[in-house]
């Protein structure tokens, strides 16, 4: 691969030059979260609900014995949650405890070069955008990267 | 300087820790004197170890200094010398520096700059090491003299005892004298291991202060050792040819019948301490951590299990789930062991403390450390080491006096603070008491006026308990001048809020004179609490059960009129005669202000019955209502925090995983209160709040003395009380013989005019209200309540008398808002108005007081002029009746002083100048007991005479036995205050006019 061939020159080791991330469908499409940052995949589970928080905190989890915080990507993006019919948990290790996103699908772990990456077209729906570092382009998709200290932020400045 | 590599520094940096602490205990142990020849050896072997770890991490700094001062040990190891005071502050000074190195170490990951300092004091070292080299050659060295000179007397290869001196540090002068061989153990008291021979003149205290922690341990050993040291015994007894029998109280008393027997204990202590310390292992605590979680997770799994053994039937699985179920509950225990540590960590620290600043204030003090070994969680270890920090300083600084004041005071010249520390009821208790002047209740009063905190109304009102508490109101600081020390004006407050947020409760206590005791009680471990489960629309809610005050239950009753009120819009409840402001859970929880009922609105539909929960919570001062739907079981919860995204949710604290697997919101109470700005409202009336709470306080805590009550009806709805100790007779009169005469009513009644007073005229009430009532009881016969008050009947007419009840409740004087009431009672859900007969008949004599009576009036003067000379003392912990009675006295002309307790009625007869001729003592009272006190009066030499009379509920045979033994006089049943005013005249002699 010629991209991978030109990288390995720049960079010394493998890693360095590749991001891994995992991936998932929110509505039509494909997102992914840096797959160090992401601790499991889990079917749903039990849900208590936070009352007073925002809607897309759809409640607390037990992830054996630690509770983790669910938040709804669908209702995070604004989406419509009703036409919805199965999910499935994203559980990531944020520094300030447990943090599950509930999507539609999980996808593959996929191996993009660094270099790929592109800054978020400027068209597309800025609520999205917001949280959204920029997109990669996969096998004639197109593959949007979530930065989940944007969400935590989004999220944090939703409460008062 | 290349810096070591990190993970080894890290290990330098732990273990230098731990090193330091144990030379700085071994410092001031030796220092002390009750060192022995161990300590010697474990702070040489400890400061070389750190040197070579130093060198070996090439922190030369740190390596030099060690240098230093183990060279300026060596001798005195070798040869067995004291170590000098000096000596040891210049290696306390080295070991702080060592100190901060490591902690800029710490930091920086670099070897600090500080050369300068580390050189003076190497410096320092050097001389001193050279100074000791000069006397050993000169021969002028004291002898290290241990309290067991039967190890150090035979290690030393010098066969004359006369060369030996022995020295404390320093000296009383007699000492330096002591020349003869047998004095370091011819002391029959110093059999104790830790006592010791250079401070003859108090080995008692000595062995009381560490007995309970070193010495038991050290005892223990002595079985197997006897023999290894048989020959250094009998060089010994050589040297010492009368060793006398030992008789003292010690744990093995076999072991303690001669000298070199005894003076064996010791040894082998240290080695089981090395034993000890070979078998401990460090791990980091996020391991630590994490176990305690996967052990966690474990018991949920175990859960499953046992659910899914239960439905089915194979016994060889549910005998596996069995054992399965006992050792995971087992291996929870040791995990939650693993994070418990004795409390000695941080107490032992604060000797350091107490020399020092022992030091800088020039007072003698003495740390006793009691119940070092008991456990508590890692965290609360760390979290409480400020506020004990805090409350010891501020024990050093007002509450010890200076050696010449307690000599002054016969007390011995050294103050002792103790700290002791034990297990009481799940929780974890820690006391820091000393035996200094103690709290001057007057003081605290006139700095809580003076900075605004109280009112001096409210002062008087306050119990000597609540005084000592507004030291922990911000804002009070009661050290006249700003030391370093404490009274940085962020005082007690500060102590009080950070233990509370670990869940604890501090209290105060104080004998003037005698000292004062901080009590901490928190609990074992942060990671499991208490908590109460409630419900609101099937949504469950954990509340920590600290900050629940009461759980209610409101019944409706189709058709009875709701209990809940509103107030502008508000829901409040009466709850024993206060208001209690409601909020729903269920609208919190849906954002709204809480106000709106939500299903409670139902509550006016009278077709059904409803039960309202009420969950009386406190955040801080305030109290409130919390309408759930449900109240469930209580049980221990793991409160963990909620991720930061929810953070800013302020009425929730945590999320605990229930024994099912579910998880739970635990509710922030105060942050509740906060959000629906309940404390706005209450800043605004915070002076009364502080007032209530000490009543409701006192409602709960307070061993409350049953008291008698007329029952009386009025021409209006309620129920009125008259307390039976003013009523002189119950009479039913005619009303045809009640005649109107100069505008007063009045009877005759055992040939005197009886005025009659109606008291449903000076109460109130709501005229609005009908008085049907009235027209059916108005009968011929008028039921009156002859009441005597100075000297002079008084008849007051009422609707009927119902009963003579027994009441045992406080009465509640916020409610005395009305003329002619006195407060509220709560009895069998049935609130009492306390009818104020005194102030109402001094009203009713307002109005005809120049029309009639005077002539009575005139000889009641006389009587009165006679009392006057006499000044009583009524000691009453009962605010009600110190009042009552005070009132009645101060009627008939006596001059009164009041005290709420024993200890404050002694102190009152010791301090003031002013002589008082009689004391009338409750029994029934907090800190010293009428009994107490009459005792303490007695025994005092010019209070043999005062008459004292005993005024009490309690009034069995044995009561008044006990009482003439105390040294009462009489003993007065709490009934009549004619009778009162009798014997009080007959004793004093006063005429009858």
């Amino acid at each position: 691969m010629e991209v991978q061939a030109l990288d390995q020159e720049n960079h010394e080791t493998h890693s360095e030059s590749w991001n891994q991330f995992s991936t998932f469908v929110v509505g039509s499409h494909l997102y992914g979260i840096d797959v160090t940052k992401v601790q499991e995949v889990v079917m749903p589970l039990r849900m208590t609900k936070v009352p007073l928080a925002p809607h897309f905190v759809q409640g607390l989890i037990n992830l054996r014995g630690q509770v983790a915080t669910a938040i709804d990507l669908r209702k995070l993006f604004n989406l419509d949650v009703n036409d919805r019919n199965k999910c499935m948990n994203v559980v990531c290790d944020h520094e300030t405890g447990l943090l599950t996103f509930q999507v539609d699908q999980i996808g593959d772990v996929l191996q993009v070069p660094k270099s790929d990456l592109e800054s978020t077209p400027t068209n597309i729906n800025s609520h999205v955008r917001q949280f959204l570092v920029g997109v990669y382009k996969v096998n004639q998709k197109l593959l949007s990267i979530i930065d989940i200290e944007l969400i935590v932020k989004f999220v944090n400045s939703k409460i008062h | 300087m290349a810096s070591p590599p990190k993970e080894l520094l890290e290990v330098f940096i732990g273990e230098t820790q731990v090193l330091i602490e144990n030379i700085n205990n071994n410092m001031l142990k030796i220092e002390k004197g009750n060192a022995d020849e161990e300590s010697i050896n474990a702070l040489y072997r400890d400061i070389h170890s750190l040197k070579g770890n130093s060198y070996f991490c090439e922190i030369k700094g740190i390596g030099n200094i060690t240098h230093a001062m183990e060279s300026s040990l060596e001798l005195i190891r070798d040869q067995g010398l004291n170590v000098e005071s000096d000596h040891i502050d210049v290696l306390l000074k080295a070991s702080d520096l060592i100190f901060q190195s490591t902690e800029w170490l710490t930091e920086h990951g670099e070897e600090a700059d500080n050369h300068d300092k580390l050189n003076e004091i190497i410096e320092l070292l050097n001389n001193i090491t050279q100074k000791i080299e000069q006397d050993v050659k000169e021969g002028k060295t004291k002898q290290f003299s241990a309290e067991k000179p039967s190890e150090s007397t035979p290690i030393q290869q010098d066969p004359s005892p006369p060369v030996k001196k022995v020295k404390v540090e320093n000296p009383p002068p007699q000492e330096e004298t002591h020349q003869t061989p047998p004095v370091h153990v011819a002391e029959p008291k110093e059999a104790a291991p830790a006592s010791t021979a250079t401070e003859p003149q108090k080995p008692i205290d000595r062995q009381e202060s560490s007995a309970p922690t070193i010495d038991a341990s050290k005892n223990t050993e002595t079985p197997e050792k006897s023999e290894d040291d048989t020959q250094g015994a009998e060089d010994h007894r050589e040297a010492q040819p009368a060793p006398k029998p030992q008789v003292t109280a010690q744990p093995m008393p076999t072991k303690a019948k001669s000298n070199p027997e005894s003076q064996k204990k010791s040894e082998p202590a240290p080695q089981s301490e090395k034993l000890q310390k070979a078998e401990t292992l460090r791990v980091p605590v996020p391991i630590l951590d994490k176990l305690m979680n996967l052990a966690s997770e474990l018991v949920l799994i175990r859960n499953q299990v046992i659910q899914a053994v239960d439905s089915e039937k194979d016994s060889k699985f549910s005998k596996i789930s069995q054992s399965l179920n006992s050792v995971t509950a087992e291996l929870q225990d040791e995990v939650m062991k693993t994070r418990m540590q004795p409390i000695g960590n941080v107490v032992s620290k604060f000797r350091r403390v107490v020399r020092d600043i022992g030091r800088e204030l020039k007072k003698k003090i003495e740390l006793d450390l009691r119940g070092v070994d008991t456990e508590l969680d890692k965290t609360l270890i760390e979290a409480i080491h400020g506020p004990l920090n805090h409350i010891v300083r501020n024990s050093m600084d007002h509450g010890l006096e200076t050696p010449q004041e307690r000599v002054e005071a016969g007390k011995p010249e050294v103050g002792t603070i103790c700290i002791n520390s034990f297990h009481e009821g799940g929780q974890v208790v820690i006391e820091i008491s000393d035996d200094g002047r103690g709290i001057d209740a007057e003081k605290v009063k006139a700095k809580a006026i003076e900075k605004s905190l109280i009112t001096s109304a409210q002062a008087e009102s306050l119990s000597e308990a609540e005084i000592y508490n507004l030291i922990f109101t911000p804002g009070f600081s009661t050290a006249a001048a700003v030391t370093n020390i404490s009274g940085r004006g962020v005082g007690m407050d500060v102590v009080k809020t950070n233990i509370q947020q670990i869940g604890g409760v501090v209290d105060l206590s104080s004998t003037p004179g005698m000292g004062s005791c901080v009590r901490i009680q928190i609990p074992l471990t942060l990671a499991v609490v208490p908590g109460l489960i409630v419900k609101a629309k099937n949504e469950s809610f954990a509340i920590p059960q600290v900050k629940l005050v009461e759980l209610v239950r409101v019944e409706h009753k189709p058709g009875a009129q709701s209990q809940i009120e509103n107030l502008q819009g508000s829901p409040v409840f009466r709850l024993r005669g206060r208001l209690l402001p409601l909020i729903s859970l269920w609208s919190i929880l849906n954002g709204e202000n809480g106000k709106d009922m939500g299903e409670f609105d139902g509550i006016n539909e009278d077709d059904y019955t409803k039960v309202i929960n009420i969950v009386v919570l406190k955040a801080d001062s305030l109290q409130f209502g919390l309408l759930v739907d449900q109240v469930e079981d209580s049980v221990d919860i793991v409160v963990k925090p909620l991720s930061q995204v929810l953070k800013n949710l302020s009425i929730y604290s945590g999320a605990s995983v229930m024994g099912d697997g579910s998880v739970i919101l635990t509710l922030d109470i105060a942050g509740i209160a906060n959000k629906l700005k309940l404390f706005e409202q209450n800043t605004t009336e915070s002076e009364p709040e502080v007032v209530s709470t000490a009543q409701s306080k006192d409602i709960h805590d307070r061993v409350v003395e049953a008291v008698d009550y007329v029952v009386v009806e009025m021409p209006f709805p309620g129920k009125y009380v008259i307390p039976v100790c003013l009523v002189n007779r119950l009479e039913e009169i005619e009303r045809d013989q009640i005649e109107i005469s100069n505008g007063q009513a009045v009877a005759q009644y055992r040939d005197r005019i009886l005025p009659i007073i109606k008291v449903s005229d000076y109460l109130d009430a709501d005229s609005s209200l009908p008085e049907e009532s009235h027209i059916t009881t108005q009968t011929n016969i008028a039921p009156i309540i002859v009441i005597e008050k100075s000297g002079r009947l008084y008849g007051l007419e009422v609707s009927q008398i119902v009963d003579v009840e027994e009441i045992s409740t406080l009465v509640d004087e916020n409610f005395a808002d009305r003329r002619g009431s006195l407060g509220c009672l709560l009895h069998k859900d049935e609130v009492f108005v306390v009818v104020d007969a005194h102030n109402i008949i001094r009203s009713s004599q307002n109005q005809s007081y120049n029309k009639t009576g005077q002539v009575q009036q005139l000889l009641e003067d006389g009587t009165r002029k006679t009392r006057d000379r006499f000044k009583v003392l009524v000691v009453e912990d009962n605010s009600f009746f110190r009042n009552v009675v005070s009132s009645v006295l101060t009627e008939a002309g006596y001059k009164v002083d009041l005290a709420f307790d024993g200890q404050l009625g002694l102190n009152k007869l010791e301090q003031d100048s002013s002589h008082y001729d009689l004391v009338l003592s409750d029994i029934e009272m907090p800190n010293l007991d009428g009994f107490g006190l009459a005792k303490e009066i007695r025994k005092r030499e010019k209070y043999q005479n005062l008459p004292l009379i005993a005024l009490t509920t309690k009034c069995s045979t044995e009561d008044i036995r006990k009482g003439k033994e105390a040294g009462f006089n009489y003993h007065l049943e709490k009934l009549s205050g004619d009778q009162l005013l009798n014997t009080l005249d007959q004793t004093l002699g006063v005429m009858e006019a």
